[in-house]
C-alpha cells in the first residue's frame, strides 16, 4: 500500500464546499435507493394540498375569509408551502444527528477536519431542496384550484423573505437537536420540536389568521418568528391580501407591517438561532463527557 | 523529542442517570429533565442516578515510532483510553498530550494527527450502497479531492483483500470483512500516530494474520508510524508490541516489553499429559486446588494435558502428586511458557476472559 495523504487540521473554504456537495450527493444516492417510499411521500404531499384547496373552496363566503382579502386557496396554498419549508427547519438538524448516531457516523464525523455544523448544515441544505419539489407540487395544485401569486420581482423578495424565513427558524432546529444529547431525548418524542410544530401549526397563521385565536394564544403566535414569516409572504405574494394590520404587533410601532415584519423576523432569529448554535454545542460537549456520542462505549 | 503519546494521571469517570425500562426510551427525557432539576434519584421513575470509573490514573509514555499495546479484558478501560486520546471523550480528570498537542485544548491539532481503526460494527457506512461509493465519501470528509479519494480506496481494499468486493454494500460482508473494511477505512489518510481499538476481533485466524502483519511490518516498520493497539489477545500483545500495558478495572497494573512482563512473574507453568482423568477428579483437583490455575484439553475418556499455573511457591512435584491422588494417570510433564495471560492471571487472579 502507497503512503496515503497527510491528514488535515481544518479544510479550507473549497474543501468544505466539496464536503457539503458530496453530502448532498449521498443524500441524492440514497433517496434514489427508496424511490418507492419517495413517491409515496410526493403523493401524500399532493392530497394534503388537494385537500387543503377543496376546503378553501367550501369555505369561500365565509365571514373569517374577508380578513384574508377572501382567497383561502391561495392563504392556505402558501401557509402549507412555508410551514413545509419552516418543518424541515425545525426537524432537519435533529435528523441529520439522529441519523448520523443510529448509523455510527458521529464519532467519525468529529475527528474530521470539517465542523459538525457543516454537515448538519449540509444536510439541511438537501432537505431545503427536497422542500423546493414539495412547494412546487403545492404551487401546481394551488394554481389548478385557482391560487393567485404576484409575479416579477416580488417573486425573488418572496424567495428573500423564504431563506430568511428558514433560517429565523433553524435556531429552534439546532435548539431540538441538542436535545438529543442533553436530555437524552433519542426516541421520537423529542419535545422542542414536538412543541414548536404544534404551536407553528396552531398560532402562527398557517390554516387561518391569527385574530381567531383566543388573546393568550395569539401572544404565543406573536412570539415565534414564523407568524412574522407567513405575514411577510402573503403581503409580498398574495395581491388580494389585506395592506392593513392582520398581527397584533402592527399596531403597536408607527411603521408599515411589512417593516414590523422583517424587524420581528431579524431579532427572533438574532435571538434563536445562537440559542440554538449553543445549545447544540453544548449538547455535543455533555456527549463528550458522558460518552453519548456512540450507542455503546 | 517528545514522545508521541503521554498521559499524565488521565481518568475517566462516567455519572449518568440510568433509567429503567418502566418508561419507553421515546419517554424517558422528561425522567431525565426531573431527576436534573430536583438533583435525586426520580425512583418512582424509574430513573437512578449512577457513577463509573473507567479509567483511574492512566500515566502511559508512548515513544516514537514503538508499537505499543493495551492488553486487557473487557471493561478494562482500553476503548475509553483510546477515545479520550482520540478526542471523543473529555477526560474527568489528568492530562494527555498526542505528539505534544494537548488532548483537550488543541483537538484539531490531535485529530490531525492520529487516524483510528475502530471496531466493524462502528463503519458508519451507507449499508444500501457500494463499499466503493462509502469510502470516496469518507475520503472526501476526511478532505481529499475526488480524484484523490477514488486512487486512495481502490489502494486500501487492495491492502486489505476487498477490492474485488468493491461495488457490493456493506450490508452483504460478514463480521470478519467488515472489521477488514474498518481497517482500511482508516488508512484512507496517514497520521504519524495509529490508535486501533480491538482491529482483529472477528477475524478469522488468516485474516487475522493477515491485519497484523499490515499493522506491524506495512504501518509500523516500512512507515514508522507509531501504533497504540488495545487487545484482550494475548498472543496477539506478544506478538506485535514492543510495550504492553496490562490494564485491569481501569488500572495499568503492569507495563513493559512481553519478555519482561513475562520473566517479572514468581509463577511457573507445568503441562501434565494424562489418561483416565475421570470428570468429577478434576472438579474435585480444581477446588482443592483454587490458588492454581487449571486449563485442560481432555477428551470424554480423560486423555489429553492439563495446564497448570503455579503462582506460590510451591514444589512441581505436588502438582503431579495431586492429579494422580485425584484419578488421572500422568503419563509426562513438563515445565510449560509463561504467557502474558499468566502474567495477568499473576497479578489479578483472574483469567483475562473473564
Amino acid at each position: 500500500m502507497m503512503p496515503g495523504p497527510v491528514n488535515k487540521t481544518r479544510l479550507t473554504p473549497r474543501e468544505t464546499m466539496g464536503v457539503v456537495m458530496v453530502l448532498l450527493e449521498r443524500n441524492l444516492k440514497l433517496m434514489t435507493r427508496f424511490s418507492v417510499s419517495t413517491l409515496m411521500f410526493y403523493m401524500g404531499v399532493l392530497s394534503e394540498a388537494a385537500i387543503s384547496a377543496f376546503l378553501g373552496k367550501t369555505l369561500i363566503g365565509g365571514a373569517n375569509i374577508a380578513q384574508i382579502g377572501g382567497d383561502y386557496v391561495s392563504y392556505v396554498i402558501i401557509g402549507l408551502a412555508y410551514s413545509q419549508l419552516m418543518q424541515t427547519s425545525i426537524s432537519a438538524p435533529l435528523q441529520s444527528l439522529s441519523g448520523a448516531y443510529w448509523s455510527s457516523r458521529l464519532e467519525p464525523l468529529l475527528r474530521a477536519p470539517v465542523s459538525i455544523r457543516t454537515v448538519v448544515l449540509a444536510d439541511c441544505l438537501w432537505y431545503y431542496l427536497n422542500d423546493l419539489v414539495t412547494i412546487g407540487v403545492y404551487v401546481l395544485v394551488g394554481s389548478l384550484f385557482g391560487m393567485k401569486l404576484s409575479g416579477g420581482p416580488v417573486l425573488f423578495a418572496g424567495l428573500g423573505a423564504l431563506i430568511l424565513g428558514c433560517v429565523s427558524v433553524l435556531g429552534f432546529g439546532f435548539l431540538s437537536a441538542s436535545m438529543f444529547n442533553l436530555i437524552n431525548a433519542k426516541g421520537h418524542s423529542e419535545p422542542v420540536e414536538w412543541l414548536v410544530k404544534t404551536l407553528q401549526r396552531l398560532v402562527c397563521g398557517v390554516y387561518f389568521p391569527i385574530t381567531v385565536l383566543p388573546g393568550w394564544l395569539r401572544g404565543l403566535g406573536s412570539l415565534m418568528p414564523q407568524t412574522y414569516v407567513l405575514d411577510c409572504v402573503r403581503r409580498l405574494l398574495m395581491p388580494s391580501y389585506p395592506r392593513g394590520h392582520t398581527l397584533p404587533v402592527h399596531g403597536t410601532l408607527p411603521m408599515s407591517p411589512q417593516v414590523i415584519n422583517v424587524f420581528a423576523i431579524v431579532s427572533l432569529t438574532a435571538l434563536i438561532l445562537p440559542l440554538g448554535f449553543w445549545a447544540f454545542k453544548k449538547g455535543l460537549d455533555k456527549a463528550r463527557n458522558d460518552g453519548g456520542l456512540s450507542r455503546w462505549n | 523529542m517528545k514522545p508521541a503519546i503521554l498521559t499524565r494521571g488521565l481518568r475517566k469517570e462516567f455519572r449518568y442517570l440510568n433509567p429503567s425500562s418502566n418508561r419507553s426510551t421515546s419517554d424517558q427525557w422528561l425522567d431525565y429533565i426531573i431527576s436534573f432539576v430536583t438533583g435525586k434519584n426520580v425512583s418512582g421513575l424509574g430513573v437512578e442516578r449512577r457513577h463509573a470509573i473507567a479509567v483511574d490514573s492512566l500515566d502511559l509514555e508512548v515513544e516514537r515510532g514503538e508499537f505499543f499495546g493495551l492488553l486487557g479484558p473487557n471493561g478494562a478501560g482500553k476503548t475509553t483510553s483510546i477515545k479520550m486520546l482520540a478526542t471523543i471523550l473529555t477526560p474527568s480528570a489528568g492530562e494527555a498530550t498526542i505528539d505534544g498537542y494537548d488532548i483537550v485544548r488543541d483537538c484539531e491539532a490531535v485529530r490531525a494527527t492520529i487516524n483510528v481503526v475502530q471496531s466493524g460494527a462502528w463503519l458508519g457506512f451507507d449499508h444500501n450502497v457500494s463499499i466503493r461509493w462509502n469510502l470516496g465519501v469518507w475520503g472526501r470528509i476526511y478532505g481529499l479531492s475526488r480524484r484523490e479519494a477514488a486512487r486512495r480506496t481502490d489502494e486500501v481494499l487492495e491492502a486489505v483483500g476487498l477490492l474485488d468486493r468493491a461495488e457490493e454494500t456493506s450490508g452483504v460482508l460478514s463480521s470478519g470483512q467488515r472489521q477488514r473494511l474498518a481497517l482500511a477505512k482508516g488508512f484512507l489518510t496517514q497520521a504519524p500516530i495509529l490508535l486501533c481499538d480491538e482491529p482483529t476481533v472477528g477475524l478469522d485466524p488468516n485474516a487475522a494474520h493477515a491485519a497484523r502483519t499490515l499493522l506491524k511490518d506495512e504501518v509500523n516498520r516500512k512507515r514508522g508510524q507509531t501504533v497504540l493497539l488495545t487487545t484482550h489477545y494475548m498472543q496477539e500483545a506478544d506478538q506485535l508490541c514492543d510495550r504492553v500495558a496490562i490494564m485491569d478495572r481501569g488500572l495499568i497494573i503492569a507495563c513493559d516489553s512481553p519478555d519482561r512482563l513475562k520473566g517479572s512473574v514468581s509463577a511457573c507453568v507445568l503441562v501434565l499429559d494424562v489418561t483416565g482423568f475421570p470428570a468429577d477428579g478434576l472438579s474435585a483437583f480444581k477446588k482443592a486446588h483454587s490458588s492454581w490455575h487449571v486449563v485442560e484439553r481432555l477428551n470424554q475418556e480423560g486423555d489429553g494435558s492439563i495446564r497448570v499455573l503455579i503462582t506460590g511457591t510451591e514444589p512441581e512435584a505436588s502438582v503431579v502428586n495431586a492429579a494422580t491422588s485425584s484419578g488421572a494417570y500422568v503419563t509426562t510433564w513438563n515445565r510449560g511458557e509463561i504467557t502474558l495471560e499468566d502474567v495477568f492471571i499473576a497479578l489479578t487472579g483472574r483469567r483475562l476472559a473473564s
